[in-house]
């Protein structure tokens, strides 16, 4: 374990090809768009990836989806609950920051609220930990088209009274974006890293996580291959507190279409400024 | 007038969302026109800060035009599970954000006298170009507008400077507003309270009430400070190791 002591700042560049990258719940989960028609991706689904991402590397994880629990816990209280030495030092805040950290890696990421009823205490208020990695929502390069399709279901899902009665068809939306483009951009800070005890290993971890989004992400909304992480730009800064800030190292990536109508990744001109003393390492995507 | 140890930068992000409890009815939340005392205080505490000293907001500049935009959001909740299939409660909630929002913010710290602990440690010169310099960098944290999600920038800016959106509006009010928290380790009493306020923008220009001028206030909790003694806080020490970065980068 080696202490995270170099600022990061991260750019991600991710196609997306008939797919819908991230449903809106109540839009009848069309793909999210902001009200200038730009696609969005937003910053919790980007964590949900990392997360079953290190799930896949065999992390422990505190925000586990249901569907891919690795422990029988059906909630975030009952697997909080359950870990003893967090509740032997309920009492103690600090203590029970610290045993989360270094329980579940993306509690030391990406932070994480432990919810408590207000008790006789006079600081019992719940115990917010706030993780060094931070990701700004993702938002498309260019304006993105959304197809729709009307789509039945005519199968019986159980048998009726009369078996031979077939139920009526179920109709549904299913929505996707043609193409797009989108960026997600990011940054590690070194100060919440020293707090949470996020190290150099788990960078490293977020960084593989990163290059490998889309890996076992497939569904039928995201088929394997509509969605591909072209780039990760990945700049190390030579001190804690970084060299520049996050502003100006994210501004130096530039990203332009050179069509009216990109439909495709190479439709657009990917290029980067470097800033003295501060080169990218850059990766493609798996 | 403009304070000795006055600090000016803009902050700004796609998304901003500054709310009180109140505007989080059933899980909702809605934001506010313009950023409360207590956001634009967080955001620079993120830059810098020691529990030596106290930042104080003058005044803030909108920049760009007051836009909201709503996001359809599946948070989970933390405990509890359906009855029916045991599987995780989800709520369904509208979070209605600002959008595109950039702010040139200008404040200056105090020495707080209620940790007299840390008399040593009150060196204005020092703090002052740390504090500089942290905003050169955008902070020694991350920053956000409000919640956590809304990612910003921060970076020295001229306040005043450059064109505002709202430079030739006129006066503007927003009626009765959270202002922010009086907190046990600032006030010295064991108390947690809300303070509000009614803002006025005047060309885009928002002068804050000091939080000791402000008159409507509201006790929430009682609230013990937190302790910063040698065993969590490296006040002069730090310093010494601040001081080879400028060595290194001035």
């Amino acid at each position: 374990m080696s202490n995270f002591e170099n600022k990061i700042d991260f750019a991600v560049v991710i196609s997306v090809k008939n797919a819908n990258p991230n449903g809106d719940p109540l839009n009848g989960n069309r793909p999210r768009e902001n009200y200038d028609g730009f696609g969005e991706i937003s910053d919790v689904c980007i964590k949900r990836k990392i997360r079953n991402r290190f799930q896949d590397m065999d992390q422990a994880i505190f925000v586990q989806s249901d569907e891919r629990r690795t422990d029988g816990f059906r909630s975030l209280k009952d697997r909080a609950d359950g870990c003893e030495e967090l509740k032997k030092s309920s009492k103690d805040k600090e203590q029970y920051a610290k045993i989360a950290c270094e329980k579940w890696i993306d509690v030391r990421s990406f932070g994480q609220v432990f919810a408590f009823k207000k008790g006789g205490d006079d600081n019992s208020v719940s115990i917010g930990i706030r993780g060094p990695v931070s990701i700004h929502s993702a938002v498309s390069i260019s304006p993105i088209e959304i197809s729709s399709m009307q789509i039945t279901k005519s199968v019986n899902g159980e048998t009726g009274k009369d078996p031979d009665k077939k139920s009526p068809d179920t109709m549904g939306m299913k929505h996707r974006v043609e193409f797009g483009a989108y960026v997600i951009y990011g940054s590690i800070n070194t100060q919440l890293a020293t707090k949470t005890g996020f190290n150099q290993e788990d960078s490293e971890l977020v960084k593989k996580a990163l290059i490998t989004l889309f890996e076992n992400d497939c569904s039928s909304a995201r088929p394997d291959g509509s969605m591909e992480v072209c780039k990760l730009y990945w700049w190390k800064h030579n001190s804690k507190i970084g060299q520049y800030s996050s502003a100006k190292v994210h501004r130096t990536l530039r990203i332009a279409p050179t069509i009216e109508m990109p439909k495709d990744i190479n439709d657009y001109n990917i290029t980067h400024e470097t800033l003295d003393g501060l080169a990218p390492e850059i990766y493609d995507g798996i | 007038m403009k304070k000795e140890n006055s600090v000016e930068f803009k902050v700004s992000g796609r998304y901003a969302l500054f709310s009180d409890p109140i505007n989080r009815i059933g899980g909702e939340k809605f934001s506010y026109q313009v950023p409360t005392y207590q956001a634009l205080k967080g955001i620079l505490e993120s830059v810098y800060w020691k529990p030596t000293l106290i930042w104080i907001i003058d005044e803030v500049r909108v920049m760009n035009l007051i836009k909201t935009q709503s996001q359809n959001i599946r948070p989970v909740n933390f405990s509890g599970t359906s009855k029916g299939t045991g599987t995780p409660l989800n709520t369904l909630s509208i979070y209605t954000y600002l959008t595109n929002v950039e702010y040139q913010v200008k404040a200056h710290f105090e020495w707080n006298y209620n940790r007299p602990n840390l008399e040593k440690d009150r060196n204005e010169n020092k703090h002052y170009i740390v504090a500089k310099r942290m905003i050169n960098r955008g902070g020694r944290r991350d920053v956000f507008l409000g919640t956590r999600e809304c990612q910003a920038y921060v970076e020295p800016c001229k306040f005043g400077e450059g064109e505002g959106a709202y430079d030739h509006y006129g006066s503007l009010s927003f009626g009765l507003m959270f202002h922010g928290f009086d907190y046990p380790d600032e006030t010295g009493e064991d108390k947690l309270t809300a303070r509000l306020w009614s803002p006025v923008m005047n060309n885009g220009y928002i002068k804050f009430l000091r939080p000791d001028e402000c008159t409507i206030k509201r006790e929430l909790s009682s609230m013990k400070p937190k302790v910063f003694d040698e065993n969590n806080f490296s006040g002069l020490e730090e310093f010494e190791e601040e001081g080879d970065i400028i060595e290194l980068d001035s």
